[in-house]
């Protein structure tokens, strides 16, 4: 029998979501999660490796934020504004940010038909 | 010299969220019975008391610095501290006009009183001030630095502070001032967060009623030293040791 087990890719989530790309990192990463969430603090102690960050926060510390607790990918929804300075942090760290005009419960839902 | 009691950080009738007896009148003569000798209105977003209550603290010799506790599109809560009014003024009518235009509804969020120097109502304030402005902190900071004021984060771990909202103060922040929740220490502000060594803290009460007005620093300085003298001070000095 052919046990394949099947990753789920960064790739894949962005085509499928139709996300626009705002820094492109690496995209062969797996997404095995997902969180919400725009209060820093509280993402900082809960997302975890591998999780897509969905929030709608645009501030630079979304990057650190996004570095420390390497998440796969980060996505600011319901198109809010980002600033220059995240965009220049994300590219100088390597780190996947994506933007979309759609709510953090539209994309979940996306998500979650993917089986994530 | 003289020891001098402080309270920076009051919120008048004009915010909302204050008690209705809040007014400046009230406030100056709440700080004049705790022996509290400088204080500062800073209500949401706007400064409109500030002019009245200055008349009304002097004639009870309080020091009022002016001041504004205004909400960033990152919905962080900043104290600004000017040297003057007009210096305010500049600063909070940027503030205002960058306010969205929501009218108060005050069944739900309270009223916004204006008074005038004998701390009678002159009129409500028909703008939503419990809003953030469309202007990001760093823009904010600069603001108050163009004004020749001072910028300082309120109560930077608790609702709306800036390390609850963004996690850690970020690098190219230009402060040197956070304010620290009431009910804590600085200990265990250098025990949790030991970056927080390089910046200076003040502890103030964010009263929202009268009782809760209570001295929360105290200084050392010369007797009846000038207002520009005293903001001088106090914009250059560290003041984490004056905690009380």
């Amino acid at each position: 029998m052919n046990s394949e087990v099947s990753y789920l890719l960064l790739k894949n989530v962005v085509d499928k979501l139709q996300l626009d790309l705002i820094n492109e990192a690496d995209l062969n990463k797996e997404v095995n999660g997902c969180y919400i969430g725009d209060l820093l603090s509280n993402v900082m102690a809960r997302a975890k490796e591998g999780d897509l960050w969905i929030t709608i926060q645009g501030h630079q510390n979304v990057i650190a934020v996004a570095l420390l607790t390497e998440v796969s990918g980060v996505i600011i929804c319901e198109n809010m504004e980002i600033d220059e300075n995240t965009v220049n942090r994300a590219k100088e760290k390597e780190i996947n940010l994506f933007k979309s005009n759609l709510s953090a419960y539209e994309l979940v839902n996306k998500l979650a038909n993917l089986g994530v | 010299m003289q020891k001098y009691l402080m309270d920076l950080h009051i919120h008048s009738v004009l915010s909302p969220c204050a008690d209705i007896t809040m007014t400046p009148g009230n406030i100056v003569e709440t700080a004049a019975q705790k022996g509290i000798n400088i204080i500062s209105i800073t209500d949401h977003n706007s400064a409109k008391n500030i002019a009245s209550a200055l008349e009304i603290a002097k004639e009870k010799d309080i020091y009022l610095i002016p001041g504004i506790e205004v909400q960033s599109k990152e919905e962080i809560h900043l104290l600004s501290y000017f040297a003057s009014l007009d210096d305010l003024n500049n600063y909070s009518n940027i503030i205002y006009n960058n306010l969205p235009n929501i009218k108060n509804d005050e069944e739900k969020f309270g009223y916004q009183i204006v008074v005038d120097k004998k701390d009678t109502f002159v009129k409500k304030e028909e703008k939503l001030l419990l809003n953030s402005t469309d202007l990001s902190i760093n823009r904010l900071v600069d603001l108050t630095h163009k004004n020749n004021g001072i910028c300082v984060p309120s109560h930077v771990d608790r609702s709306f502070g800036l390390i609850k909202n963004l996690g850690f103060i970020p690098d190219n922040l230009d402060i040197s001032f956070i304010e620290m929740s009431s009910n804590k220490s600085i200990t265990h502000y250098y025990k949790t967060f030991p970056y927080l060594k390089k910046y200076s803290f003040l502890k103030n009460s964010d009263s929202h009623y009268l009782n809760q007005i209570k001295p929360t620093m105290e200084i050392i300085l010369p007797k009846n030293i000038s207002f520009k003298e005293l903001f001088k001070y106090f914009k250059t000095h560290n003041n984490s040791e004056y905690i009380l």
